[in-house]
């Protein structure tokens, strides 16, 4: 048992060390060679409604989710920071900046970190820190305090991105309401099941962390794509492999 | 890159590198430091509630003094907020404030949350009638189906009780093969998804802190 | 071959086109031959004679708006009458009352008709008044009533006339005039010999030139008119006179009042022609008599304005080559003509003046005219295309400041055709003499210097229908480029507005539905509860893992300790509160201890609350339980909870010392639990539990309480034996209930579990049907059209 926890952590440590390794080569050769992914309608789609929103002056609502930092959905929580960072960055020629508004009150310090970081990168001397916002700390009483802003602040274009559970169908529901664009995307499965059903554009699995690529945000979230696709090619290998071995008996 | 942000991102990698090796490799120095650090993370994030109560305290009081829209319902925030906040601090220390406590909890939020998903019900059923004339495609249509065959499933017909062939085969069959072997497939990408995602931080490629 | 524009719709025709090829309208006056005399007259030449026969030849005209580029049309111009300044009509009526009333005074004098209109002998014009009659004798006594401004245009007009003594009028009544159309004749090839002291004061001044110059050679035939007698038509009213003229009457009015019954504070153009003061209108009906002026000497001296304006009839007519250039004065004119042949001179008149029915396109021009450039505004004969002037640029910068306001005068004045601005000679001396006349003329002014005047500036009624209209000059100023641009803006806002239109009624749309979603949903659920009856049986189909669960619980032995882990929202506690429910009650029944904590801020509360609203008979039965609290920090607070769980949670909810309770006696580490009963909503809460707890838990079994939603991601733990048994949602709680306990919660809920998801299923299919037909043929439709 102890020996198979080792093997396993082993493993673990090597795959982890592995991807990192050809994540730092992988970077290095796109910044030379930008790669080219295949097209995502959803991203088109926010590309457009960020045009809209520098165009209208209205509001960009980023939502973060409920990912805490120290938590396994922490990982989607980064995901849409870098993101929210990048559409900040986008929209900072707008006349009104991007709200982010989240779920954690440590993820709720880090939008409003990274809103002021593109502010200051933009030039722009009057940050609000209201724009980064703590709207509630259970599922419910967070998407409760999404939708105001939404309705209220002139908002054009919702993101959520994060982790987000069954909840989040009234985010999107609100943003239809609203005739605001809405792009929803999870690490929950259920979050996931609603927001294809509510959401005008759903980003399905591990697509949630490829958004920072398709943004444009850096090499190293391309090559970090790259380093997805071929883990999971690996993964694929694997289980095929242990089912063989399983059904030869081997395993 | 700035000398502030030069120092965040330093102690942010050092930490990750620390937590991640404390995992993998159970040596004692690394075990406690990886736990060291992780309650410090822990304290820090229920500090970090408070910031983020502040927060919101804070955006609701610019939304009353500059006349929002939906100043009103700030005020009623603003004032269930302190109550219960005051409540909650005399609740330990002061015997007679307990039942408030708990009548807050339960007359309150218990109600509006479970008023909101069943609100959610509703929403759903909706957005399941529009999805077809939204967005007609071959997934809309297995999306619809599949829902509905899990739902004939699941729940029992007046007077009838279980389906026929769906509450016994086909509902199982959706939820515990297909549904799961689907979600296991998705968990995986999600997982390489948020592997790629901590390397990022651990490169300082991204740094949700500060220091870009 | 050049084009000609058209001056309705500016596309180029050709030459020898006389309507337009596009939109009909007429390209050439209708009057106006060929001009005899086809050689300019320039500035400082000597008047040519000009055949004005035609003049009297021509149809009159209905009275329709007048158009720039149409023909002119005979105006009947009596309604002017009320545009009078009440001063003036004090004068007249005050002063003069009984020539007021005099067939003379009645018909305006410049709507005379040539026939009708005796030609006033010497007495009959001092006697009857003309409104500039009785301004010429009574100017002296409403000197002091004149205003200010007044005044000083007077000085203005006139600068260094003297004022002379009336000259008599009857024998030199009709010398004046005489002397201005022996003036005019000298235009046909004599030189003007006209005495600069003539005065005109009855007569518009543009007009009683043209009768001058009628009269100057012929003075016998003006004789032979009675004056007094009345006309043998009654005169047109003055209200049809064009408000150019209108406004001519006044200022030539003002610019006469310093001299009263003198001529010499005329303008310059003016002052050669020496008019009695008394003159009435119908001195200058002579001017639109048939009968031929007889030959008179021309005057030596030929005003500037007058050389100018036949080198530009000159220029006009040899530029645009038109045949015609004016339909005759209608209306009031008589229809019979005198028989008796017109002059030569008179005939070119008729080609250079303008009867007064031509008026109505010098109204226009008018309201464009320049003050500051008459000559250039007037005369600007190279550019006969006048339509390729009018640019859109310019009518826009009308409306900018009011500055500029004055501008597009200017600039419509320049644009105006240049045989229309030969014909307004008086235009430019009321330029000259005095302000021009604004543009929103017509009504009683009620401040200012001209405060209690009514019609001093020209803005009769009447004549508002004879100005262009704005809209006709707007389309000519389009360009093709810009109609296309405006064509596309056009569209855009049409587009802008209808998507907001369609917002609201799908909104209204969405609204109804949901409220009809809503109320057959409340409805399915309420029925079992209101009714208290039972819809549906018990289940047949009992799920596989709930054997496994209540084998581990019955294998518990008696006061065991059990770790409950509330960690779902209170939003979900209906579901999780009727699957957990049965399988507690299980638990208590067998007596065990329990220690209650949660990773969720509002799961001790939440646990609480569970025990109260499920459990009330154990609680009063002596339950033993400790609530250790919420756990901070995710999966780490687990990790250390599993790894100390006396370290991680020291306290209970109420701050006692939680280890030293009864309920978790001999507890000290996670495996001494006998059990951990996960009831989670979220599969992730499930999953890091399951991992964070396995390094630490040994042998004690998990077993999962959890929604519905979280069995695709839990189910895999359950199949590989890393929890040992879970109860999922509401029906593993039915099934639970079933088997081990009595009817409760999940019971009570099952009906209306049922009949609620029926009904959406029923919506959800039907609505999900039509919705999938309407968008397929919504996109058949849209592929055809395509």
């Amino acid at each position: 048992m102890i020996g198979n926890e080792i093997i396993l952590g082993l493993v673990a440590f090597g795959v982890v060390f592995l991807s990192a390794g050809l994540m730092l080569a992988l970077s290095i050769l796109r910044a030379k060679n930008p790669p080219s992914f295949r097209s995502l309608p959803a991203f088109d789609r926010l590309r457009r409604a960020v045009g809209r929103v520098v165009e209208d002056g209205s509001r960009l609502h980023v939502s973060l989710g409920r990912g805490g930092l120290v938590t396994p959905q922490g990982a989607s929580a980064l995901a849409g920071l870098s993101i929210l960072r990048r559409l900040a960055d986008l929209t900072s020629a707008g006349d009104k900046p991007p709200i982010a508004t989240s779920g954690d009150a440590a993820l709720a310090l880090l939008s409003q970190a990274t809103l002021q970081e593109a502010a200051e990168n933009s030039g722009q001397l009057d940050y609000d820190p209201s724009a980064g916002r703590l709207t509630g700390l259970t599922p419910f009483s967070y998407a409760a305090g999404a939708i105001p802003p939404i309705r209220d602040e002139n908002v054009s274009a919702t993101v959520l991105m994060g982790n987000f559970g069954i909840e989040a169908a009234l985010i999107t529901d609100v943003a239809n309401r609203s005739n605001t664009f809405s792009l929803a995307s999870s690490d929950n499965l259920a979050a996931q099941a609603v927001m294809y059903a509510t959401a005008q554009e759903t980003l399905i699995g591990e697509e949630l962390f490829a958004a920072g690529a398709y943004a444009d945000s850096g090499p190293f979230h391309a090559s970090s794509l790259t380093v997805q696709d071929i883990l999971r090619w690996l993964a694929i290998a694997v289980m095929l492999g242990g089912a063989l071995l399983k059904a030869a008996g081997i395993l | 890159m700035k000398l502030k942000g030069l120092f965040s991102t330093a102690v942010a990698v050092l930490c990750g590198l620390v937590v991640l090796a404390g995992y993998f490799v159970r040596l004692d120095i690394l075990v406690n430091a990886s736990n060291t650090l992780i309650t410090w993370a822990i304290l820090l994030t229920a500090f970090a509630i408070l910031l983020g109560i502040i927060n919101l305290l804070i955006v609701h009081v610019g939304k009353i003094t500059r006349k929002q829209k939906g100043g009103f319902y700030s005020i009623i925030l603003i004032f269930a907020m302190l109550a219960t906040f005051a409540i909650g601090l005399l609740a330990p220390h002061f015997p007679p404030a307990s039942p408030a406590f708990d009548f807050a909890f339960r007359a309150v939020q218990l109600p509006v949350e479970a008023s909101l998903m069943a609100l959610l019900a509703v929403t759903l059923t909706y957005a399941s009638i529009r999805l077809p004339r939204r967005r007609l495609s071959v997934f809309s249509v297995i999306f619809i189906i599949t829902g509905l065959l899990v739902l004939l499933g699941t729940a029992p017909l007046p007077f009838l009780g279980d389906t026929p062939l769906v509450s016994d085969t086909l509902r199982p069959t959706i939820a515990q093969v297909l549904a799961a072997s689907g979600a296991r497939g998705i968990l995986i990408g999600v997982a390489l998804g948020a592997l790629a995602t901590g390397l990022r931080v651990l490169f300082g490629a991204d740094r949700p802190y500060g220091g870009k | 071959m050049a084009d000609v524009h058209c001056p309705m719709c500016g596309k180029p025709n050709p030459e020898e086109q006389d309507s337009c090829q596009f939109c009909g309208a007429r390209l050439k006056p209708l009057t106006g031959a060929t001009p005899v005399d086809s050689q300019p007259i320039r500035a400082g030449e000597k008047p040519t004679k000009r055949p004005t026969s035609e003049f009297e030849k021509v149809k009159p005209a209905d009275e329709g708006p007048i158009h720039a580029g149409e023909e002119p049309t005979r105006k009947n111009t009596g309604e002017l009458e009320r545009s009078l300044p009440s001063w003036l009509k004090s004068l007249r009526k005050g002063e003069e009352p009984p020539q007021a009333e005099s067939p003379a005074d009645a018909s305006p004098d410049l709507n005379l008709p040539a026939e009708s209109q005796p030609t006033p002998s010497a007495e009959s014009s001092a006697e009857s008044l003309d409104w500039l009659a009785g301004l010429g004798s009574a100017a002296a006594e409403d000197e002091e009533e004149v205003p200010d401004w007044m005044a000083g245009l007077r000085g203005a007009s006139a600068p260094g006339l003297e004022p002379e003594a009336p000259t008599p009028a009857e024998p030199e009544q009709a010398q004046p005039e005489q002397d201005w159309m022996s003036r005019l004749g000298g235009e046909a090839g004599q030189p003007p010999a006209d005495s600069p002291e003539q005065t005109v004061e009855s007569a518009p001044d543009w007009l009683s030139r043209l009768s001058q110059e009628a009269e100057k050679p012929q003075p016998a035939e003006t004789a032979e008119a009675p004056a007094g007698e009345p006309q043998e038509e009654p005169a047109a009213p003055e209200e049809n006179l064009p408000d150019w003229l209108d406004a001519l009457k006044s200022k030539s009015t003002v610019s006469e009042e310093p001299s009263p019954g003198s001529g010499n504070d005329l303008p310059d153009w003016l002052s050669g022609t020496p008019v009695a003061p008394a003159e009435t209108d119908a001195a200058a009906a002579p001017v639109f008599t048939s009968e031929p002026p007889p030959a008179r000497d021309a005057p030596t001296e030929v005003p500037d304005w007058l050389s100018q304006l036949q080198s530009d009839v000159r220029a006009a007519s040899d530029a645009e080559e038109q045949a015609e250039e004016f339909e005759p004065a209608a209306g009031p004119f008589p229809a019979d003509k005198s028989g008796e042949p017109i002059p030569d001179w008179l005939s070119r008149v008729d080609q250079t003046a303008p009867p007064a029915a031509s008026a109505p396109a010098l109204v226009m021009s008018d309201e464009g005219e320049s003050p500051v450039e008459p000559s250039q505004a007037a005369f600007s004969l190279e550019t006969p295309d006048w339509l390729s002037k009018l640019r859109p640029d310019r009518s826009a910068e009308t409306q900018g400041s009011p500055e500029e306001e004055a501008e597009p005068e200017n600039l419509e004045t320049a644009d105006l055709p240049s045989w229309v601005q030969a014909m307004r000679p008086v235009e430019s001396v009321i330029s000259e003499t005095g302000p021009s006349a604004p543009d929103d003329a017509g009504a009683t002014e009620d401040s200012g210097p001209l405060a209690g005047l009514r019609g001093v500036l020209p803005s009769n009624p009447g004549l508002g229908t004879m100005r262009k209209p704005p809209a006709y000059a707007i389309k000519l100023q389009v360009s093709d480029n810009q109609q296309r641009y405006a064509a596309h803006l056009e569209k855009m806002v049409l587009e802008e507005g209808r998507a907001r239109g369609l917002t609201p009624a799908r909104l209204t749309s969405n609204r109804v539905w949901r409220w009809i979603i809503s109320i057959i949903l409340i409805a399915a659920v309420l029925l079992p509860l209101v009714s208290g009856r039972q819809f549906t049986p018990d289940m047949k189909l009992l799920p596989s893992e709930w054997s496994n669960t209540s084998t581990v619980l019955n294998e518990f032995p008696a006061d065991a300790p059990i770790l409950l882990v509330f960690d779902y929202d209170p939003a979900l506690s209906g579901e999780l509160e009727a699957s957990a429910a049965p399988v507690i009650d299980h638990v208590l029944f067998l007596g065990a201890r329990l220690g209650l904590v949660s990773t969720a801020p509002t799961g001790p509360a939440l646990a609480e609350q569970f025990l109260e609203s499920t459990q009330p008979y154990h609680l009063e039965t002596g339950l033993q339980y400790t609530n250790l609290g919420y756990l901070a920090g995710g999966p780490a607070g687990i990790l250390s909870f599993a790894t100390d769980p006396v370290a991680a949670a020291r306290l209970t909810v109420d701050g006692d010392p939680a280890w030293e309770t009864t309920a978790l006696q001999g507890v000290s580490k996670l495996s001494d639990f006998a059990a951990v009963i996960i009831l989670t909503d979220n599969a992730d809460n499930g999953r890091i539990w399951i991992e964070q707890t396995r390094a630490f838990i040994g042998e004690t079994p998990i077993l999962m309480i959890i929604s519905a939603q979280a069995e695709p991601m839990i189910r895999p733990y359950d199949d590989s034996g890393q929890i040992q048994g879970m109860v999922t949602g509401l029906v593993g709680g039915k099934t639970y209930e079933q088997s081990y306990a009595a009817p409760g919660l999940a019971r009570r809920y099952w009906d209306s579990f049922g009949l609620g998801a029926l009904a959406a299923e029923i919506m959800i299919a039907v609505g999900g049907v039509l919705g999938a037909i309407m968008a397929w043929r919504a996109r058949k439709q849209a592929g055809e059209e395509a």
